[in-house]
C-alpha cells in the first residue's frame, strides 16, 4: 500500500491517494486535476472518501465521476446531504456552486470498517465537531483526519453544524487513536509522525 | 428583530461571548473575525435574513452597527 499527499490547488486542502496494487481511492477530492495526473496507467480509481463535504474537500467530485462513474463515494449521512447541497456544503457562497451530479454514494457510520484490496482496509471514525457529518479514515498506521484535526491549529467549529462540545469529544478521541508511529494525514497541511506532535 | 437580538445572532456566528459585542465595537478589534467567521456571516445572513452578502460588501464592514446595518 503507497500512501501520497497531493495538494487540491485551487484550495489549501489536501487529497490523500492510496494506491494498492493498481487499485486507487482517494481521501477527499478538492479538485479533480491533480489527482487524475497523479494516476498512472493501469491504474483504476475504485473509491473516494469523504472526510466532511465542505466545498474546498469535495470540488472535484464530479469530474472524478465523470472520469471514473463506477467510482464510489464514501461519506456519513451528513456529510451525503452536502454533496447534494450547496448551501451545506458551503460552495453557494462562493463562486462555483458544487452539487454532486451522480448517485453512487455509500453511506458510512462510527466503526464502520470497509474492505479494500489486498487484505487492507479501511475504518471509520466519526468525528463530529467542526462538521456534524467529519469522519476520520485509519489504515494501518495511516490516519486521515479531515479538519477534525489539525495539528497545531485550532479546530473550527463556527462554520454551519459545527459543534465545540463535540469537538471535544472528538479530538479526545482522535489522540487516543495516535501512537508514535502514527502518521497523520490533515486535511490541510503537512502529514506527520504522532511522536513530533506537541499537545 | 431587534439590535440586541442581531447582535446576540452575530455573537454566536463568530463563536464570541455572550455580550461582547455593541455597535460601536470596531471589527478589526474582534480578534474571532476571520475568514471563516465572514464566512458564517454570509450564511447567516442568507439564512436568517434572506440577504445575499457579497465579499466586496463584507469589507467595507468596520463596525458591528455596519453589518447591523445590512441586516436592516
Amino acid at each position: 500500500m503507497i500512501v501520497k499527499q497531493i495538494p487540491a490547488e485551487i484550495y489549501t486542502s489536501n487529497i490523500y491517494k492510496i494506491t494498492i496494487d493498481n487499485n486507487v481511492w482517494f481521501v477527499d477530492i478538492g479538485n479533480a486535476k491533480p489527482a487524475i495526473q497523479s494516476l498512472s496507467i493501469g491504474e483504476s480509481v475504485i473509491g473516494n472518501f469523504i472526510t466532511h463535504s465542505h466545498y474546498d474537500h469535495i470540488h472535484g467530485i464530479n469530474d472524478l465521476s465523470s472520469l471514473f462513474p463506477d467510482c464510489k463515494f464514501f461519506a456519513t449521512e451528513y456529510a451525503k446531504q452536502g454533496l447534494f447541497s450547496d448551501k451545506l456544503n458551503l460552495s453557494f457562497y462562493h463562486e462555483n456552486p458544487i452539487v454532486y451530479s451522480g448517485t453512487n454514494v455509500e453511506v458510512l457510520e462510527d466503526n464502520n470498517e470497509i474492505p479494500l484490496s489486498n487484505g487492507y482496509s479501511i475504518k471509520c471514525i466519526y468525528t463530529p465537531g467542526h462538521n456534524a457529518g467529519s469522519m476520520c479514515f485509519i489504515i494501518g498506521d495511516y490516519l486521515f483526519t479531515g479538519d477534525s484535526y489539525i495539528p497545531g491549529i485550532p479546530v473550527v467549529t463556527k462554520l454551519k453544524s459545527g459543534d465545540k462540545i463535540q469537538n471535544e469529544l472528538s479530538l479526545s478521541r482522535i489522540k487516543s487513536l495516535i501512537r508514535p508511529e502514527t502518521i497523520v494525514c490533515p486535511g490541510h497541511g503537512e502529514m506527520c509522525f504522532g511522536e513530533s506532535i506537541i499537545w | 428583530m431587534t439590535n440586541e437580538e442581531k447582535i446576540a445572532l452575530i455573537e454566536e456566528t463568530l463563536d464570541i461571548e455572550s455580550g461582547s459585542l455593541s455597535p460601536e465595537t470596531e471589527l478589526s478589534t474582534v480578534a474571532e473575525y476571520d475568514s471563516m467567521a465572514k464566512l458564517s456571516l454570509i450564511v447567516l445572513c442568507d439564512e436568517n435574513f434572506n440577504k445575499k452578502l457579497s465579499g466586496e460588501q463584507i469589507r467595507a464592514f468596520n463596525t458591528v452597527g455596519d453589518i447591523l446595518a445590512f441586516l436592516g
